[in-house]
């Protein structure tokens, strides 16, 4: 699941520093892509809309010259699946930093289960505050990182583009992604999301890039703009699939 | 939606003949990029050119759907769903553009493109008694904006609902023209209501506490340049995009002005805007003394204007307008548009710009000396 990412590569069980420092870095996602929803006023979020974003951070994350979180995702029939996000995601409700509401398993296939649920801050807890500055998400001298005051940024504006788009295409955004919906990658694949690798393009970057070709000599587009294009031409091809 | 282009509707089959699907698809989603959200404005501009667009919206389209309530409220929130968290009977709302569900006689509490978050009623609060009850509620210093249908207002609190009124603008009842005359009109509203005098004007236009001495601060065109983009990019949503600063082998153009062309499939140019600012003194650092800027100088600068915005206009084949804001202390004794340099520089360069000389003064006393009420 990590491949080449920041997010830790030790398994549960294995708790060492490299495990404890991948868990913190997992929670520290999980609450920075709930703040940035929760900013984009679409929070609470469905699971399967959660990882949907977190999905689609992770591929457009080169646009904005940051590193995807999770480097490689296994394609899945049900959309883009984060089973170790979900964990913390999990751990962060039993610690009081989220809140869980409409709570129930969904069956899938081979007797297993996926849980759904909605989740959100919990902005009552008296830690969420001091965490989230933390982590980059209020004045950029509170940030422990610098680098995480950016991601922040980036998770932000993501959240907003795709805060444009209908409720019901928000989730089908994932599965309809240029990358994921890649007919070349197979189910139980991995899809990798670096901007190139393991001799592929990211699908998802080239296309939000290809905006630019249809402004004329000396215009350009930010970083911000691209991806409000891609999330725009996302709800298309959901309502078009 | 299909585009419009002064007043002419072009279908998605018009669009960018010879392209292949996929082409065609990122075309059009691109050609949107008039719809967008300035992503590079302040949270400020940002939220308040989207709730503008939906008052317009809602007005042209003659307050579809709408009852007998006279106002709405739209609160920017870094949380949405927590800010609206104590009003009664909120519901989610989202996309107020494309939707046709009520917005007058409620609150909107809103994200930063006022896309998405929670409404409520505001039921029994008058015109007069809103102001009132929002000081009441929780939202401390999130900007505010309320929407007056009868007087086709919006009132902008950018510092919360105790603060000052921060922006006053008029709800368009018809789209604006995409012509040049327009855009002087546009230029005209930006100098009155956002520049003339240095209580309405941004930051970094003049020297802090130095207005009244006519001491600009070190990059006034930098300031202005800014809140024009924002202002253009309002004025005309859904027709046309602003963009800032170009390096390129002919020079720098502040403002670029860009329509999509829907039979080309493209975003191409419109028209530019080269500011130039004239002044009688400039500061050679944060400290130093203030020196004397000379009417050659002057001169200097705007013939500069003329040549950048002559030949990028000839290089794009579109129209220039070369904005001129006058900072000078003695604004009649010389006019630095007649100077030999510049007459020079109309003759040796073309089409000639549009040259629009227009002033800013150093307090409010002297712009109303000047005529301006």
């Amino acid at each position: 699941m990590n491949g080449t990412s920041p997010a830790g590569a030790s398994q549960p069980g294995e708790w060492n520093a490299d495990y404890a420092q991948g868990v913190m870095k997992r929670r520290s996602r999980v609450l920075l892509l709930l703040d940035a929803a929760e900013r984009a006023g679409v929070a609470p979020l469905a699971t399967e809309r959660l990882h949907a974003f977190a999905y689609l951070a992770n591929a457009l994350s080169p646009i904005w010259d940051i590193r995807p979180f999770y480097g490689v995702v296994v394609k899945d029939i049900g959309g883009p699946f984060y089973p170790e996000l979900q964990r913390e995601a999990d751990h962060l409700v039993v610690a009081g930093l989220l809140e869980v509401s409409e709570l129930r398993y969904d069956d899938r296939p081979h007797e297993g289960a996926r849980i759904h649920a909605l989740y959100g801050l919990r902005f009552s807890s008296d830690h969420l505050e001091g965490l989230l500055a933390a982590l980059g998400a209020r004045a950029p001298e509170k940030a422990l990182d610098p680098k995480d005051v950016e991601i922040h940024r980036f998770l932000v504006e993501l959240a907003g583009a795709l805060a444009r788009l209908p409720d019901d295409e928000i989730a089908g955004a994932g599965t309809s992604d240029m990358t994921y919906a890649d007919r070349s990658i197979h189910e139980n694949n991995l899809v990798y999301l670096e901007r190139k690798a393991a001799g592929r393009t990211n699908l998802s970057v080239a296309t939000a890039e290809r905006f630019s070709e249809f402004f004329p000599k000396g215009s350009h587009l930010s970083a911000g703009e691209k991806l409000y294009l891609y999330a725009k031409y996302l709800g298309r091809r959901v309502h078009d699939s | 939606m299909p585009s419009t282009l002064a007043g002419v509707c072009m279908t998605a089959e018009d669009q960018g003949a010879g392209m292949n699907e996929e082409d065609r698809q990122l075309s059009s989603v691109a050609l949107e990029i008039v719809d967008a959200p300035d992503v590079e404005a302040t949270e400020v501009d940002r939220f308040f050119g989207q709730v503008r667009a939906i008052a317009e919206c809602r007005a042209q389209a003659g307050w579809p759907e709408e009852g007998d309530a006279s106002l709405a409220v739209f609160v920017r929130s870094a949380y949405p769903r927590a800010a609206a968290g104590h009003l009664k009977d909120s519901k989610a709302c989202a996309d107020l553009i494309a939707t046709t569900e009520p917005i007058l006689g409620r609150i909107h509490v809103l994200n930063f493109d006022a896309s998405q978050g929670r409404s409520a009623p505001l039921t029994g609060h008058a015109a007069g008694e809103v102001v009132e009850w929002l000081t009441d509620q929780p939202f401390g210093s999130d900007q505010v904006i309320i929407l007056y249908r009868e007087s086709l207002q919006l009132v902008e609190r950018a510092e919360g609902v105790a603060g000052g009124t921060t922006r006053l603008e008029q709800i368009r009842l018809t789209p604006p023209d995409l012509t040049q005359a327009e855009l002087i009109e546009a230029l005209d509203i930006f100098h009155k209501r956002a520049v003339l005098t240095p209580s309405m004007c941004p930051k970094d236009v003049w020297r802090v506490k130095h207005a009244q001495q006519y001491h600009p601060a070190p990059r006034p065109e930098k300031a202005i340049q800014d809140c024009l983009k924002v202002f253009l990019v309002g004025w005309w949503r859904g027709l046309l995009r602003a963009e800032c600063e170009d390096e390129i082998g002919i020079g720098r153009i502040d403002i670029r002005l860009l329509r999509p062309d829907p039979v080309r499939g493209e975003m191409c140019y419109w028209g530019i805007i080269e500011l130039k600012i004239v002044k009688s003194f400039r500061y050679p650092g944060a400290n130093g003394t203030p020196q004397t800027v000379t009417d050659l100088e002057n001169a200097q600068v705007v013939a500069k204007g003329v040549e950048q915005a002559s030949d990028f206009a000839r290089d794009r084949r579109v129209f220039g307008v070369l904005e001129i804001y006058d900072m000078r202390k003695d604004k009649k004794t010389v006019n630095p548009i007649t100077h030999a340099l510049v007459v020079q520089a109309l003759a040796d360069h073309h089409p000639n710009p549009v040259m629009r000389l227009t002033p800013l003064f150093g307090s409010g006393d002297h712009a109303r000396h000047a005529g301006y009420a």
